[in-house]
């Protein structure tokens, strides 16, 4: 991915030790945002239900890291003005888990309807010059339609990256 | 974090009497309560889970 991004620091699993009755985690970072709202601590997660097997419904979960719940808070807004570098920073460590595991598929969505719609657009962005071992779906709910290959001008759900 | 908390036991559980307002003229029993997380309503568990649910939903396009 190109533009700044942030360094990133792995985590230890021993961190979420009790949400590993409840889900598989397959990889696990954090960095740091800094601006004008201050220092906030972001983290960022692959996962699969527990007992899941293989590397097919993962989830990719990134947010502000909130120590006192221990747990990440995908709903807050750092208003650092980085939303670029973190969402890059996020997809470049996206991007090294599919070459680690080429048969990985990552799901990702927001945790708002605007969120998902940032994302969105900042696919857009980038579509054109995504690589072509790189596959880059989007779910439409409407209808039962499903996944279809990204498109800009679409109104997607819920983005799907894979490796072809 | 989640509260959990059963008010049909609230008769069986141990009690603390705490002083209320600025003169602590007041008494009240309170019943002592615990806190514990609720890591089925994280948000890392709970967006896990609906990604599945979604995906069940959904499948992904076979691919060639």
């Amino acid at each position: 991915m190109k533009g700044p991004q942030y360094k990133i620091h792995s985590v230890g699993l021993e961190e979420y030790k009790d949400y590993l009755n409840y889900v598989d985690i397959l990889d696990s970072c954090k960095f740091y945002s800094s601006g004008k709202s201050g220092d906030f601590e972001l983290r960022m997660l692959i996962t699969r239900e527990k007992g899941g097997s293989g590397f097919k419904d993962l989830n990719l979960g990134f947010g502000v890291w909130n120590e006192e719940i221990r747990d990440i808070d995908d709903g807050i807004e750092t208003k650092n003005g980085d939303m670029q570098q973190i969402l890059a920073t996020v997809a470049n460590r996206a991007l090294e888990f599919l070459s680690r595991y080429p048969e990985a598929e990552i799901f990702a969505k927001g945790s708002t309807p605007s969120r998902t719609r940032l994302y969105q657009m900042e696919i857009a962005k980038i579509i054109d010059e995504v690589p072509d071992g790189l596959r880059i779906e989007g779910l439409v709910s409407n209808d039962d339609i499903g996944f279809v290959n990204f498109q800009k001008g679409i109104n997607f759900d819920a983005f799907l990256l894979s490796a072809k | 974090m989640i509260c959990k908390f059963d008010y049909n036991k609230i008769d069986d559980m141990p009690t603390t009497t705490v002083k209320i307002g600025k003169k602590a003229t007041q008494e009240e029993k309170v019943v002592n309560v615990g806190y514990e997380i609720d890591y089925a309503a994280s948000n890392i568990v709970r967006k896990t889970l609906e990604m599945a649910e979604t995906l069940r939903k959904y499948p992904r396009p076979a691919r060639k």
